[in-house]
């Protein structure tokens, strides 16, 4: 949820101050409170615990931090998983943005159509996905037959980065369609025939009218699929390699098999870090680039 | 900019959205002459704008044709054309300064760095807007944003410019403003104008000729006065300006019977159906047994006694119980009040006959 808010996805509507009152200031408070409870309890709390052991087990200081860069081991699964998390970006970012467009392009009954299939995948369980995969990348499933028979290829994904990459992709697709459709829906389709009414070609008036309207969009539902990426298990675990883990099963290695909680913290409080770096270093890519097209609204 | 510039021919253009429905344009055949401003004038759904689109390439027409100077446009696309165009609400590149958009179709039509330079820069001082070349279009105000889309549209001395309702979004006194500059801009660059607006009063105070748009089809086309005076149809009279109708029968060659009223027709050939239109400014309120001798009359009630500045307006009811309306000078003093029965008369002079 941090993440969304970081991202500005979605925008949301300016909420206007009303004249506030004593009375409403109760009622506010008493609004805010369960959330806050909750928020206190269940994420605040363990959150500063995390922080706290990582440095005071099992002595005081920075060590569990200073072995994450000294092992070599933590340093390489962080670069996979950000490279995973890239490549999911990317991939996603291929796949939505025609689709994003021609949402934008269709007849609100197609719309309603192309709405409920990227949803579909985004209301079935976890497991299930996953699952599904497996069947199909395993030796001897669909996706291995397909590949041997057509183009002579013998390389069963299952257990593979590769694997990874396509499921991950296609778990966090909606969140890319999603985002980038709200985005693109606000774009005035008439400039582009301005383009072309004054003399440019197609392919011109969307590269230099289009593209750079929808560039804030782009970047946030980029970012939006590469910062869920970053925190993936259970994709990884059933359908990627022991060999090549992701940061998140690093984690809960140290946690279940090595019982090593602060250095599970340490790692996991690392991966907040780089986390929200991510997101700001978004955000300040995408205010730029919304900053150029809002000079102008 | 006058040499390249050529005829305007549109001919039999139709366009069919597929569907049961009725076509968007109906068959129209229009000519426009080089150096003419032309108002494509008619209510939302009139099938005005789906004509300009036509002509500016973005939608291709079911049938029909359209000639440049005798050249075929008919299937080229939009960039081919080659005409100027300002569309509703600008449609200015947020993402670029105002240089960059002046700019743009001369970076589409390949000219050289220092050339675009100076006719970027010639046009941007013409139309006032010197100083402002690296601000966005959103932060300039409406009237400089508007210069800006026609130095766009005219910085590549296209033949004709086509104007998309450029003043909809405006209020009233910037748009008056920017009227009379683009009248000014008419008469000085003396480019062929197709402007599409629902504004009656835009249309009466730019064009040379309006054409007037009802489902799909062009109902009249004249001059201004022309038109207005002699609308032709029933729904030229009541679009252009206002109209007290009676849709009454001709008795005999020369009288025209309306409810009990018999009406002398005077000069010429008239419809067969026919009903006769007075407008309310030719329209006088008198006592009964008032009215001149020679003029037509009808009786009425007052409903309503307004001044209007330097107008005075008194709305009536007819017998039909039809609502109209005389119009005077304020400073001829009227001495009615609501309630009044008078007659409504006008000369022979101020009555046409229309199709209904």
């Amino acid at each position: 949820m941090t993440t969304t808010a970081v991202l500005d996805v979605g925008r949301a509507a300016p909420v206007r101050a009303a004249g506030r009152t004593t009375g409403s200031r109760t009622a506010t408070a008493l609004l805010l409170a369960p959330a806050v409870i909750a928020s206190l309890a269940l994420f605040v709390y363990p959150l500063a615990r995390i922080v706290v052991v990582s440095v005071t087990e099992p002595t005081i200081g920075l060590h569990n931090y200073a072995e994450l860069f000294t092992d070599g081991y933590t340093l390489r699964v962080l670069t996979r998983t950000l490279l995973v998390a890239l490549g999911v970006a990317v991939l996603d970012l291929l796949m939505a943005f025609p689709y994003a467009y021609a949402m934008t392009v269709c007849s609100p009954r197609v719309r309603a159509v192309l709405f409920t299939i990227v949803l579909i995948p985004f209301w079935t369980s976890a497991l299930a996905k996953n699952f599904a995969w497996m069947i199909l990348f395993q030796r001897g499933g669909l996706v291995d037959e397909f590949l041997k028979a057509t183009l002579g290829i013998d390389y069963p994904l299952l257990g593979t980065t590769p694997a990874v990459l396509i499921a991950m992709s296609q778990v966090l697709l909606p969140f890319a369609v999603l985002p980038l459709y709200a985005s693109l829906e606000q774009i005035d389709r008439r400039l582009v025939d301005a383009a072309q009414g004054l003399g440019a070609t197609r392919g011109r008036a969307f590269r230099q009218v289009y593209l750079p309207l929808a560039a804030p969009g782009l970047v946030a539902a980029g970012a939006l699929a590469f910062i869920l990426s970053l925190g993936f298990y259970i994709t990884p675990a059933l359908l990627g390699s022991p060999q090549q883990t992701l940061i998140a099963q690093l984690i809960m290695a140290r946690v279940e098999q090595v019982l090593d909680f602060a250095g599970a913290d340490a790692i996991g409080i690392f991966l907040l870090i780089v986390t929200v770096a991510m997101a700001l270093l978004s955000r300040w890519v995408s205010r730029r680039a919304t900053a150029r097209k809002e000079a102008a609204r | 900019m006058n040499a390249r510039a050529g005829r305007l021919e549109i001919r039999e253009l139709v366009k069919h959205y597929g569907g049961d429905g009725p076509a968007a344009v109906a068959g129209i055949d229009l000519t426009i002459d080089p150096g003419e401003f032309i108002t494509l004038l008619g209510p939302s759904g009139s099938g005005k704008t789906t004509t300009l689109n036509m002509i500016a390439g973005f939608v291709p027409p079911t049938s029909g044709s359209i000639l440049l100077g005798g050249t075929d446009l008919t299937g080229l696309q939009p960039h081919k054309r080659g005409f100027g165009m300002v569309f509703q609400n600008y449609a200015l590149f947020p993402h670029m300064s105002v240089f960059d958009n002046v700019a743009y179709p001369l970076r589409q039509r390949g000219k050289s760095k220092a050339e675009i330079r100076k006719l970027v820069l010639d046009i941007v001082e013409r139309f006032g807007l010197a100083g402002l070349e690296r601000r966005r279009p959103a932060q300039l105000s409406g009237g400089q944003q508007q210069r800006v889309a026609l130095a766009r549209a005219l910085v590549f001395s296209p033949p004709v410019l086509l104007l998309d309702e450029p003043l909809g979004a405006l209020d009233r006194k910037l748009r008056a403003q920017l009227q009379l500059e683009l009248k000014k801009l008419h008469q000085e660059v003396g480019l062929t104008f197709v402007f599409v607006t629902h504004d009656q009063d835009e249309a009466m105070y730019l064009s040379d000729r309006i054409a007037v748009f009802d489902e799909g089809r062009i109902d009249g086309m004249g001059r201004p006065a022309e038109l207005y005076d002699d609308p032709g149809t029933l729904f030229v009279a009541n679009f252009l300006g206002e109209a007290n109708t009676f849709a009454g029968r001709f008795a005999d060659p020369r009288t025209y019977a309306w409810n009990d009223e018999k009406w002398r027709t005077g000069e010429g050939d008239h419809p067969a159906e026919a009903v006769l239109v007075v407008r309310p400014e030719r329209t006088r309120v008198f006592a009964p047994g008032e009215v001149p001798p020679g003029w037509n009359s009808v009786g009425a009630i007052v409903t309503d006694v307004s001044r209007l500045g330097p107008t005075s307006r008194i709305d009536l009811a007819f017998p039909d119980g039809r609502a109209g309306a005389a119009v005077l000078p304020s400073t001829d003093a009227v001495q009615v009040r609501v309630g009044d029965d008078v007659r409504a008369a006008w000369d022979l002079p101020s009555q046409a006959f229309v199709t209904p």
